[in-house]
């Protein structure tokens, strides 16, 4: 499964890189490569089964909690 | 792999000007005045090849000026240089030293305006043109202290002659279609649009083929715009060889890596004049019996001569009958395997039966099976075309019944497929045009409900229909005038108006002239022509 | 800036609107809460946004071809629109996972049990982006073909179920609790009609602006009173059945069988859902990605649609968990949570920018 990710993941950025080194878009470069690693480090950390706290239902949380709904 | 990487990252567009003019050393040359020296540069350049001949010849009152004319055996029409180019040389010209002084500023000039008794002539003193004229077909002649030569048209080569058209069947249309020879294309599109407006212009393309394309348009109705840029996209090739229509196809078609076409083509005149008349540029080329038009609309793939020659309410018909046949060829083998793999419920209970019946036993998945079966519906395909003809019979029944009956009854395939794979190759010749994207159209469906059944192929429909809308021709909207919404040109979309309605030209390629007949055409009968109603 | 050059119509704009509004209420009803008297919620939700929308189209009209980054850094100055900006983009990626989950979701549930949820969502994320890097005039041409299509079917199944209607489902009429019927109008009025603020990214890109607010407020009448025949025919078929099920729309289209040859028509809706929702998604990754990309000033926003819809996509497979806690943060949580980015920030930017006496001085499509 990681394999896969990490195939995929591969996949995307040679697709993708040598396009933005050749016409020199640093920042976008730079953008690309954060965005890109996040959903490579989330990507894995979900394969390998740890949870990430749902974003929506801790925001639920907090928004009942503090308007008392 | 890495440099590779490299390579890729640091690629640079390379001018490749230089590289591709081979063989044009000899770009600057100009004739001489003493013929020996003329000649013998041209025989250098042709080379020894044994039909490039070199007729040398004495002329004159008193045989004393040495002339010659360069042909190649064979591209010529041999009546014309014995009858038009050497009688007249040889045997009628006494009295040249004396003209030439007297009149004529020179003895090519002479020959021209008096001697010769052909149609075109021009005169050049320029090496790359004579060579390329005499390569053409055409006929050079030098003379002594002369630094110009005379060039004579007088190809006459073995061609084809006008035959029906193999691929594009009309019943009551006209029956001709294009040949090779670039002057009979031209010909026949002069014959059906007798426009003094009709406009060809020529280019030579291809460094070593050196091939006559020419650039068909009605000038007052195709947009200005649109000339400019075919050209500038033909100005653009760079290359060895045209072989074919389909060369200059794949190199100014807008959208390479789509799917679909964004050039017509056709090789019936009639077919080509009527886009021509819509505001469309025809791109000839020597060699080919076919006709490229652009902009080419994906609308236009539906279209076939036989709607606009018979009345409308059949040809609307037809019109529905391939648009489904289109829609059955491309869905239909993706369907059958997104019900049966991933929603059998969606099958008619009795239907559902007799296919899980004939799924029994089958040892590949859905998938495959429609998959090989496809695959095996394009080998013989591919092979009837390309079969010499006394086989034809022995490959139709070893299709039929390896396949038909063999097959499922070894339990290899189902029935139900063999139904669905026949109705699918049927349904794909209806639309010619369409024939190859079809092809791979229907196998990526067939792969996308292999993973994810009508959800996929829906989203895979939606990504199509996302890439026709951004896809443009020569900056016209591939699905004008569905995309834009133009309700004006709807009448030859999917109705066929009578033709008595079809006042304007599609808007879509923005004609110049909008106006295409007078209204009010409806035909009616004249008050004359009413019988019964005498007067008591 | 030159990061998007296509313009559209405003016909063209209007029937993204519908196809955006349409959304996943093809099968989440609005106005969950209100038992029977969801209907009278929705409509109230519909007059809610309608108020909500005349704020955006507004600030869209006087600040005329600039999207809303462009408007936040023009009124609050670049660091405080930077960050307003920043949290505007937030909600809009947020909305289009959330979007992602809602329909994995219902495929998963009814069609594809095993199937694994990613794949689903990939699906569609891979399609609308490959629309989106086609840029927005792709995007409201496809909409111009597929909105028209969807509504005609919305009509045809309403229309199909009329023999089965039983109006006395909806009677007694009001007698829900008042509080409840207003919550859940305010609820329909952030899901779905004022989620429309995700056109605040497009509406610069209307090749005529002064029609603009007309036309929204088309759109919204159109697709709010589709909306409120389709969920009072639900509560009319079904009776209290309605607030229980999850996908009341679809229940209801299996139940249509007309002489045993009209069946199955459960399939049409799955077919409107995939086609508005990847409408939807499109319009909120383009206005993530453009917003992102206006922010960073960069060249285009081309390269980074990719990988800012693989995040989507994760974030849609996390995001809510279990469908418990979507349903509970859609009742409770998210019209809160929705107000400040649908009211709040164009409310206070329109106020701001008037005390402000802002005139624009640049454009989009500068």
């Amino acid at each position: 499964m990681i394999f896969l990710l990490l195939v995929g993941f591969g996949i995307m950025a040679l697709i993708q890189v040598p396009a933005l080194v050749r016409k020199r878009w640093w920042k976008e470069l730079i953008c690309y490569s954060l965005l890109w690693l996040t959903g490579l480090a989330l990507s894995v950390i979900i394969s390998m089964g740890i949870i990430i706290p749902p974003i929506s239902a801790v925001l639920n949380k907090y928004i009942t909690s503090a308007l008392g709904l | 792999m890495f440099r590779l990487l490299k390579r890729k990252l640091l690629q640079r567009t390379s001018d490749h000007k230089d590289e591709a003019k081979a063989g044009n050393d000899y770009a600057h040359i100009k004739l001489d005045i003493k013929l020996d020296d003329n000649l013998n540069r041209i025989r250098n350049i042709l080379g020894e090849s044994n039909d490039v001949i070199i007729r040398e010849m004495k002329i004159g009152r008193n045989s004393n000026i040495d002339a010659a004319i360069v042909y190649i055996d064979g591209l010529v029409d041999r009546n014309l240089i014995n009858h038009d180019i050497l009688q007249p040389l040889m045997f009628n010209l006494p009295l040249i030293r004396d003209n030439v002084n007297q009149k004529h500023a020179s003895l090519i000039e002479f020959f021209k305006s008096t001697v010769l008794t052909v149609g075109q002539i021009t005169e050049s003193e320029d090496m790359v043109t004579i060579i390329s004229d005499v390569l053409s077909g055409n006929i050079a002649i030098l003379a002594e202290d002369t630094a110009e030569a005379l060039l004579i048209d007088a190809k006459g080569w073995e061609k084809r002659g006008i035959e029906e058209p193999g691929n594009e069947v009309s019943v009551r249309g006209p029956k001709e279609s294009f040949t090779e020879t670039l002057r009979t294309n031209t010909a026949l599109l002069r014959r059906k649009i007798k426009d003094p407006r009709l406009t060809f212009q020529n280019l030579q393309i291809g460094e070593r083929t050196k091939t006559f394309v020419t650039v068909v348009y009605i000038k007052g109705i195709t947009q200005e715009n649109l000339i400019t840029e075919i050209n500038q996209r033909l100005k653009r090739i760079n290359t060895d060889a045209i072989l074919d229509v389909g060369y200059i196809e794949q190199y100014i078609e807008d959208a390479p890596q789509s799917l679909f076409p964004t050039v017509g083509i056709s090789e019936r005149p009639d077919v080509t004049a009527a886009k021509l008349l819509e505001g469309r540029v025809a791109i000839l080329v020597d060699g080919s019996p076919m006709a490229l038009t652009m902009p080419f609309l994906f609308l236009e793939g539906f279209q076939n001569p036989d709607d606009y020659y018979t009345r409308p309410f059949f040809a609307t018909m037809i019109r529905w009958v391939r648009l489904l046949g289109f829609l059955l060829s491309i869905y239909l083998p993706g369907l059958f395997v997104s019900l049966s793999a991933f929603h059998p419920e969606l099958f008619p209970t009795e239907l559902l039966v007799s296919v899980a019946a004939a799924r029994e036993g089958i040892p590949f998945p859905v998938v495959l099976e429609a998959l090989l079966m496809l695959l095996l519906f394009e080998i013989l395909r591919e092979a009837g075309l390309r079969l010499p003809r006394p086989l034809g019979q022995a490959v139709s029944i070893v299709g039929a019944l390896v396949i038909g009956q063999a097959a499922v009854s070894a339990g290899l395939v189902g029935a139900p497929m063999v139904i669905v794979v026949a109705t699918t190759a049927i349904t794909s010749f209806l639309v010619v045009s369409y024939a190859d994207t079809g092809v791979l159209f229907r196998l990526l469906m067939v792969i996308v409900s292999g993973f994810l059944g009508l959800f996929g192929m829906v989203l895979f429909s939606l990504e199509i229909l996302s890439h026709l809308v951004s896809l443009r021709s020569l900056g016209v909207s591939y699905l004008s005038p569905l995309v834009p919404i133009d309700f004006k040109s709807f009448k030859d979309t999917f109705i066929r108006a009578p033709l008595w309605a079809m006042d304007n030209r599609p808007e879509s390629l923005a004609p110049l002239d909008k106006k295409r007949q007078a209204p009010n055409l409806m035909p009616r009968a004249s008050k004359s022509s009413q019988t019964g109603r005498e007067k008591p | 800036m030159f990061l998007e050059k296509g313009k559209i119509s405003n016909f063209q704009l209007g029937l993204l609107i519908i196809g955006f509004v349409f959304g996943s209420s093809v099968i989440i009803s609005p106005g969950q809460g209100a038992g029977h008297d969801a209907w009278i919620s929705v409509a109230l939700g519909l007059m809610e946004s309608l108020l909500i929308v005349w704020i955006f189209t507004t600030l869209a009209k006087q600040f005329k071809g600039m999207t809303i980054v462009e408007i936040n850094s023009l009124v609050y100055g670049k660091i405080l629109g930077t960050c307003i900006s920043l949290l505007f983009i937030w909600y809009l990626f947020h909305l289009g996972a959330m979007v992602l989950d809602n329909y994995a979701s219902f495929f998963k549930l009814e069609i594809y049990a095993n199937t694994p949820r990613i794949i689903i969502i990939l699906a569609l994320v891979l399609v609308c982006i490959s629309t989106v890097g086609r840029g927005i005039e792709v995007l409201a041409r496809c909409s111009a073909i597929l909105v028209p299509i969807t509504i005609l079917i919305a009509i045809a199944d309403s229309a199909l179920i009329i023999p089965q209607i039983d109006l006395k489902n909806l009677l007694p009429v009001l007698d829900v609790p008042i509080s409840q019927i207003l919550w859940a109008g305010h609820a329909a009025a952030s899901f779905p009609f004022a989620e429309s603020v995700a056109f605040l990214m497009v509406l610069a890109f209307v090749d005529i602006t002064e029609n603009v607010s007309a036309n929204f407020l088309k759109s919204l009448l159109i697709v709010g009173i589709i909306l409120i025949i389709v969920v009072a025919r639900n509560f009319a078929v079904m009776g209290p059945m309605a607030a229980i099920t999850n996908y009341p729309s679809y229940l209801l289209a299996q139940a249509i069988d007309i002489g045993e040859v009209l069946t199955r028509l459960e399939v049409l809706i799955a077919v409107n859902l995939i086609t508005m929702g990847f409408i939807k998604v499109s319009v909120l990754l383009y206005g993530t990605v453009l917003g992102l990309a206006q922010v960073l000033n960069l060249h285009s926003y081309r390269p980074i649609i990719l990988p800012i819809g693989i995040l989507m996509a994760i974030l849609a497979l996390t995001t809510f968990g279990n469908s418990v806690n979507m349903l509970n943060f859609a009742q409770k949580g998210y019209p809160v949570y929705a107000a400040f980015f649908q009211i709040g920030i164009p409310l206070i930017t329109l106020v701001v920018a008037k005390l402000r006496k802002l005139n624009p001085t640049g454009g989009s499509k500068a």
